[in-house]
């Protein structure tokens, strides 16, 4: 601020006003971006959460959606007929066979049930005082072959089906699912090379457990 | 000493009738369903022994379903309620928390099955995988997994009802065995198809579980979600990545409008074929058989098709 005189005359104070920064504006402008910006973050949370995360998993564990090509196929195919064998268990008290499955149109044992591509499998089972292994192998590829190129595919399947109640249990096994009185547990091991049956030391020789998402970490 | 003995004989009887009366109440069970599929397979597995009814009414989106209050009233007669769980009956969620039906047995048929997740989740066409996954809630619509589900349904009814666990099972049995005959013929007739040369896109990912189990690759879906009208822009974004995809088949829904169908056929040339999402219509014992034998002839149909113009050297 100045003061100016112009000799006797009056005098006139000089006000000198800075342009105006428009803080107040670019304050609002902010706040309404900030604003913007969270209720984006919030939207993206609520969508997100709709997801479910993947548990951590132990490394013996393989979540089912990394299976590709068919081999998801005979995996669904080999817990569906959990049910059916354990049925078959409870009313002749013995782990049915693979050629009993077979008349009993059971897939993956009956091929006829299955893509072309999967019905190479040979199948054993192997029974044991508290559970069963069947034990299947693709027969269209080499001893020791790993995944073929053109069609990546596990070579080699378990099917594990584990009586609770039964005082003797393989390792590692799935307890109950949280589920009351569940009596029997299936799980599905893998393998990509074309492989001996591996008794119990499914680990050690490179298998790989297959869980769903509501079956991870245990 | 009569007088003991007749008020003996007297309480002894009405012990008993109370004891029957409880058993035979418990045995006839009142069974609701939030999807059609549930509701044949329910009623395959129990027969004439309990009663089954769908939550919504037919006809209805289980999409966009808003529940009515005499819904509600429905619910709270109910003992076992069948759901899906995963996202396709989502109405039933608030339905549950207004009834508070403490004695309700809820059978969650997504639980303990192997899911797939949905198709832009999927590993394969996701390159980073952000640890988070949703799943397809379309599990019906195959016959594996259905097969899966319905003994997983019978079991949970005969833990309900003990006396008829052996019915339940052996009905359950039965109706997988005939759902099987209809996946290896489906399958046997594949068989004799060239598919080398088609690919096949969805306008949903609705169809995967299904497509999986008969060895089919699907190499796009087309649309993020079904029953939603496409904008113009959304229909030649359709257009682009069915082009790109090289597709020569293109599964459609039941409802989706012909002049959709048209505009798709003139701008690329694929085939398109309906198939059903098995959630509309009267809900019936036979209504999932029936439709799932249509979805699996019509599919053979568009393979045998496709594979034939292929083969002639057109362009699909």
């Amino acid at each position: 601020m100045t003061d100016t005189t112009l000799g006797s005359e009056k005098k006139y104070r000089e006000v000198l006003v800075a342009p105006r920064a428009a803080r107040r504006e670019a304050l609002y402008l902010a706040a309404a971006v900030g604003l913007i910006v969270l209720l984006m973050g919030v939207r993206f949370y609520l969508l997100s959460s709709g997801k479910e995360a993947l548990q951590e998993k132990p490394a013996c564990q393989l979540s089912d959606i990394y299976l590709q090509n068919q081999a998801p196929v005979l995996y669904r195919s080999l817990l569906g007929v959990v049910g059916d064998i354990i049925d078959l268990h409870q009313e002749n008290g013995t782990w049915p066979d693979v050629e009993q499955l077979k008349e009993e149109a059971l897939p993956p044992f009956a091929g006829n049930f299955l893509p072309v591509g999967l019905r190479g499998y040979v199948w054993k089972s192997y029974p044991h005082a508290g559970w069963v292994d069947y034990f299947g192998v693709n027969s269209e590829v080499g001893a020791g072959s790993e995944n073929q190129a053109a069609d990546p595919l596990e070579n080699s399947f378990i099917l594990r089906i584990i009586d609770l109640n039964s005082t003797e249990h393989p390792h590692p096994h799935a307890g109950n699912h949280g589920t009351p009185g569940q009596r029997y547990v299936g799980q599905v091991w893998i393998n990509p090379r074309v492989t001996d049956y591996p008794g119990q030391e499914l680990i050690k020789r490179d298998w790989k457990w297959v869980v769903g998402a509501d079956q991870a970490g245990q | 000493m009569k007088k003991i003995q007749v008020v003996l004989l007297a309480t002894a009887m009405v012990f008993l009738t109370g004891v029957l009366s409880s058993v035979s109440a418990k045995c006839n069970l009142r069974i609701g369903v939030t999807l059609h599929p549930y509701y044949s397979w329910a009623a395959n597995i129990v027969g004439d022994t309990a009663t089954v009814t769908p939550v919504i009414p037919p006809g209805s989106d289980p999409h966009t379903y808003q529940p009515q209050p005499s819904d509600l009233e429905h619910l709270q007669n109910l003992d076992v309620l069948i759901i899906n769980g995963i996202g396709h009956d989502e109405f039933i969620k608030p339905m549950l928390k207004a009834t508070e039906h403490k004695n309700l047995t809820i059978i969650n048929t997504s639980k303990g099955l192997p899911l797939l997740p949905t198709f832009s989740d999927h590993p394969k066409f996701e390159d980073e995988d952000n640890g988070k996954v949703s799943y397809n809630s379309h599990t019906y619509i195959s016959i594996t997994g259905s097969i899966q589900q319905i003994q997983m349904i019978a079991r949970e009814l005969g833990k309900l009802c003990p006396e008829n666990a052996t019915l339940y099972k052996k009905n359950a049995r039965k109706y997988a065995g005939k759902l099987r005959k209809m996946l290896s013929d489906a399958l046997a007739k594949i068989d004799t198809i060239d598919t080398n040369t088609l690919r096949i896109a969805t306008v949903h990912d609705g169809y995967s579980y299904l497509f999986q189990e008969l060895g089919i690759e699907v190499a796009a879906v087309v649309q993020p979600r079904h029953g939603i009208e496409p904008s113009a822009r959304q229909l030649q974004d359709t257009i682009k990545r069915i082009k790109r995809a090289k597709v020569n088949i293109l599964f459609t829904e039941l409802d989706y409008k012909k002049k959709y169908v048209d505009i798709i056929y003139q701008e690329t040339g694929c085939r398109i074929y309906s198939l059903s999402h098995i959630s509309k219509g009267t809900y019936s014992r036979d209504f999932f058989v029936q439709a799932m034998q249509k979805n699996l002839d019509d599919i053979v149909q568009a393979l045998t098709d496709a594979s034939k113009a292929a083969a002639a050297g057109g362009a699909g």
